[in-house]
């Protein structure tokens, strides 16, 4: 009975007999389609590769290890100027960081030379001048044996009018004063903002040579002396929005009447040259901080004889350049941020006058000999824009600075050394390697 | 207190009605006047309809796109009939003699509507398909279409009719994952008509039918690919193939009624549609990881919908009883969507035939058939189908398509049924193994309204 009374109501409930008007049997009716549809669509499905012979649209999709050079090609270039308009510069003219040291740590051969150059004083004032000391700010940093503190440096003046300027990029010993003008040594010289290393210079020297450089400026170039084992840093002043403290001075005690009064001046230029004379084993390539010593590399995405046949549409899935470090021949200053990876510039000009950093290289744990650098997006918007493919640089780092008012990116506030094994290297598992994923409609 | 098995004392049907509309969230509209009552039904009705409209044409869109996967060949599997009416007697139509059914078959058969209609129709489709140890189960659920017919001039029994229906199902999905990756592509829509005509009878027994059809559609093949390597983002791509054309479609009907004798009941039917030159852009969307980088490309083409010609010869052996058969032809071997120049066809598709019958027992509405309660005023149809369908991949030989069908039409108010249609069938290669062995089974439904307030005018 119970049963018959409910289906009765069912069928009144659907024939809209329960009331006299025909709108609520009509809503009651599209009330159970619409929910007896929205009931049956949550059915269970079990999806395969049935249909897929016959899905016109299939997009291949695939993941490749690429290391023939057809594909991409490796040659080592070395920048050390930054050309702006018809002026070079040299790369570290616009660095906050003096670095100056040596290092010969392990594999390693290289020097870094402070250059300061000052305004001329007036004779009168350069006849009174009673002493004079160069006064270097410390900037935390080390390279090379980073667990002495000792400091050993030799001042010495730029021999020759106009022999020193921004486009310098090469000192010799040869190019300086015969005899030092100033040392500086202290076994333990903390490495802390502002530590200021005080070289006396030897005004008698400078008085003997002072009409040739009232002439010109005072120039002066500070190298190692032979007890430094490692490479520090000092401000600039292109340092003193960051640390005002932290810009170089001259600092002259100047006989006024019976008294002394001492004054201080701030360069006109302040640089370090760096002077590598490491070897880089041979089917290796090698980043060096602060001389321009680069990687190109340049990639034939579209070639028409190319396996992955990618075209303008193609999309790049993944393009996860992989490089494996040479230790033996790889050093990095003890600043946590250089020890993470070389940079790699997109270049933007093609006569290398336009870059943007596009990546910095990881590693997919500490300790990893393989820096990665994804290039995803650079290879999809290369693909889709043929003509912007100018290729990458792997530099040592990247850093953008005002050379004469234009925006550059420089690695001029490293020394690190990235040695990586070559595309001819002979163990082959070493090569560097794309690891090209993509996707494209036929 | 409301009681369901009684009213309460002094409470009349009338009240407890006004009651529920009063607790309605509609009794903005459902609000009943003695001047409005009629106003606020209509009202109510189409309230209801929109909503139903919306939902179902989001439910329809929201709900898995899924189908056989022969839905993806081409323009996809032929609808051979919209009507959950029509696709209960086999997919018959072509000599309906339909009283309360807008034919989407043959225009001719317009002529026997007695009053202005509406129609609105959805399904849901299951299937499970194998071939050797790929198996799927796919489920779907479609907006089936909306048809409004009115005739307007009783000498002629002269129809207008116009709606929009789905022709073809795309709809399927395939998901394929292996060392490098997964790998899903979704296709979903197919061909639509649109159309608007006019059936009339210059003759007793003659019906004529003229209607001018526009074909359109989007089918779209989505494509996700997710890399099982980390360091490899995923991406999206989208391929759309939007076409357009028009077409006629001629319809006739020779109505024995009007021989009399032993062609009392007799109808003879037919229609054909010419083939149609479809105007198409093959529209290319890629979405990788940087939206920056979304490219858009539309590619003009040109693609072909076939002819087609249906034959059918129904009989009317009681007042309330009748059976059709139908035949029906289209040569899918010179249809394809999109190519960049005319070319002569698609060699995955084939010419299609099809053979169906259907029986009925019209439903009593109105007492025409004389006093019925309760299930006896129900319309009850049954039928079959054997078709050889437009497909022929690779060495299949072609596949065959038989269901079997049967359904009821439930009066709902004075002149409106619900229908219901359960299709069962089976798609089966030539060559077994050579294509997928499916098995299928349909559910639809429609509402077809034909209220008060659907006075047909009537010109003397």
């Amino acid at each position: 009975m119970v049963r018959k009374e409910l289906v009765a109501k069912l069928a009144r409930f659907i024939m809209g007999r329960t009331t006299p008007n025909s709108h609520l049997a009509l809503r009651n009716s599209l009330f159970i389609i619409l929910s007896g549809a929205l009931t049956l669509s949550s059915c269970t499905d079990k999806i395969s590769t049935l249909g897929a012979p016959y899905y016109p649209d299939t997009v291949e999709f695939r993941t490749s290890i690429r290391t023939d050079t057809g594909f991409m090609q490796f040659s080592s270039v070395i920048h050390p100027s930054v050309p702006v308009s018809d002026t070079s510069y040299n790369l570290t003219y616009s660095s906050p960081l003096m670095l100056i040291g040596r290092s010969t740590k392990g594999t390693d051969n290289l020097e870094s030379w402070g250059v300061l150059q000052f305004p001329v004083l007036t004779g009168d004032t350069l006849s009174r001048v009673r002493g004079i000391r160069l006064l270097l700010k410390d900037i935390p940093y080390k390279y090379g044996d980073t667990t002495t503190s000792k400091v050993d440096f030799r001042v010495y003046e730029s021999a020759g009018s106009g022999k020193l300027s921004y486009s310098t990029t090469q000192l010799a010993l040869t190019d300086l004063s015969p005899d030092t003008l100033g040392s500086f040594q202290q076994a333990a010289f903390q490495d802390s903002s502002d530590n200021v290393v005080a070289i006396p210079i030897d005004t008698l020297k400078l008085v003997n040579g002072k009409s040739d450089l009232s002439a010109t400026s005072f120039a002066f170039v500070v190298t190692p002396g032979a007890g430094m084992t490692n490479v520090r840093g000092f401000g600039t002043s292109e340092n003193v929005l960051a640390d005002a403290n932290s810009v170089p001075q001259l600092e002259y005690r100047v006989q006024v009447d019976t008294g002394i009064r001492t004054i201080l001046l701030s360069p006109l230029l302040d640089m370090h040259i760096v002077k590598d004379q490491s070897v880089t084993p041979a089917h290796e390539f090698t980043l060096r901080g602060g001389t321009g010593l680069r990687e190109f590399l340049n990639f034939n995405l579209s070639r028409p004889s190319d396996t992955a046949q990618l075209n303008p549409f193609s999309t790049i899935n993944g393009a996860v350049l992989v490089l494996q470090i040479d230790p033996a021949n790889s050093a990095t200053s003890n600043l946590s941020l250089d020890t993470v990876g070389p940079s790699i510039a997109e270049l933007t000009n093609p006569n290398d006058t336009g870059s943007s950093l596009w990546t910095v290289g990881y590693r997919n744990h500490a300790g990893d000999l393989a820096i990665r650098f994804q290039l995803q997006t650079l290879f999809e918007y290369w693909l889709r824009n043929p003509s912007l493919n100018l290729g990458l640089e792997l530099r040592s780092g990247f850093v953008r600075r005002t050379f004469a008012l234009s925006s550059l990116g420089v690695e001029d506030n490293t020394l690190n050394r990235w040695t990586f094994y070559g595309p001819d290297y002979p163990d082959v598992s070493k090569r560097p390697q794309l690891i090209l994923s993509y996707s494209k409609l036929p | 207190m409301l009681s369901l098995r009684g009213n309460p004392v002094g409470v009349t049907k009338q009240s407890v009605h006004q009651q529920r509309i009063a607790s309605s969230p509609l009794r903005g509209f459902l609000a009943m006047t003695e001047e409005g009552k009629k106003m606020d039904s209509m009202r109510g009705i189409f309230v209801s309809l929109v909503l139903v409209l919306l939902l179902l044409t989001g439910g329809s869109t929201s709900a898995s796109a899924q189908g056989s996967p022969y839905n993806l060949f081409s323009f996809g599997t032929p609808v051979r009939s919209a009507s959950p009416v029509l696709e209960a007697m086999g997919g018959v139509g072509a000599a309906l003699q339909g009283t309360r059914t807008i034919s989407d078959i043959n225009p001719a058969d317009w002529t026997w509507l007695g009053r202005a209609r509406f129609d609105i129709a959805m399904r849901f489709e299951y299937m499970s398909a194998t071939l050797g140890s790929a198996q799927d189960q796919q489920h779907s659920v479609h907006f089936d279409g909306i048809t409004f017919g009115a005739p307007f001039w009783d000498d002629y029994k002269a129809t207008v009719a116009l709606g929009y229906l789905p022709m073809t199902s795309a709809s399927s999905e395939i998901d394929n994952t292996d060392s490098i990756g997964t790998r899903n592509n979704v296709s979903t829509g197919g061909a639509n008509l649109l159309f608007i005509g006019m059936g009339l009878r210059p003759t007793a027994g003659l019906a004529l039918g003229l209607r001018l059809d526009m074909i359109t559609g989007d089918i779209r093949h989505q494509d996700h690919i997710a890399f099982s390597n980390a360091e490899s983002d995923s991406a999206e791509f989208e391929r759309d193939y939007l076409f357009s054309g028009f077409r006629p479609t001629f319809g006739i009907e020779l109505i024995g009624d009007s021989l009399g004798g032993v062609f009392d009941g007799l109808a003879i039917g037919g229609s054909y549609s010419l083939a149609t030159s479809l105007s198409t852009t093959r529209e290319t969307i890629i979405t990788p990881i940087s939206s920056s980088l979304d490219t858009t490309i539309d590619v003009g083409g040109v693609g072909r919908y076939p002819a087609s010609f249906v034959l059918g010869l129904s009989y009317r052996f009681s007042p309330r009883y009748r059976a059709e058969l139908d035949y029906a032809s289209q040569d899918f071997s010179t249809a394809f969507v999109y190519a960049p120049t005319s070319i002569t066809g698609d060699t995955t598709l084939r010419k299609s035939t099809r053979i169906s019958f259907g029986l009925e027992r019209l439903a009593n509405i109105a007492g025409e058939f004389g006093t019925s309660f309760g299930l006896d005023k129900w319309a009850l149809r049954l039928g079959f189908s054997y078709s050889q369908l437009p497909f022929s991949p690779g060495l299949s030989g072609g596949v065959s398509e038989f269901a079997l069908s049967g359904g009821v039409g439930i009066p709902i108010s004075f002149e409106s049924l619900m229908n219901l249609t359960a299709v069962f069938g089976q798609r089966r290669p030539t060559n077994a193994n050579a294509a997928p062995n499916e098995t299928f089974f349909r559910l639809g439904a429609s509402v077809s309204l034909s209220e008060k307030w659907f006075s047909p005018t009537r010109r003397e």
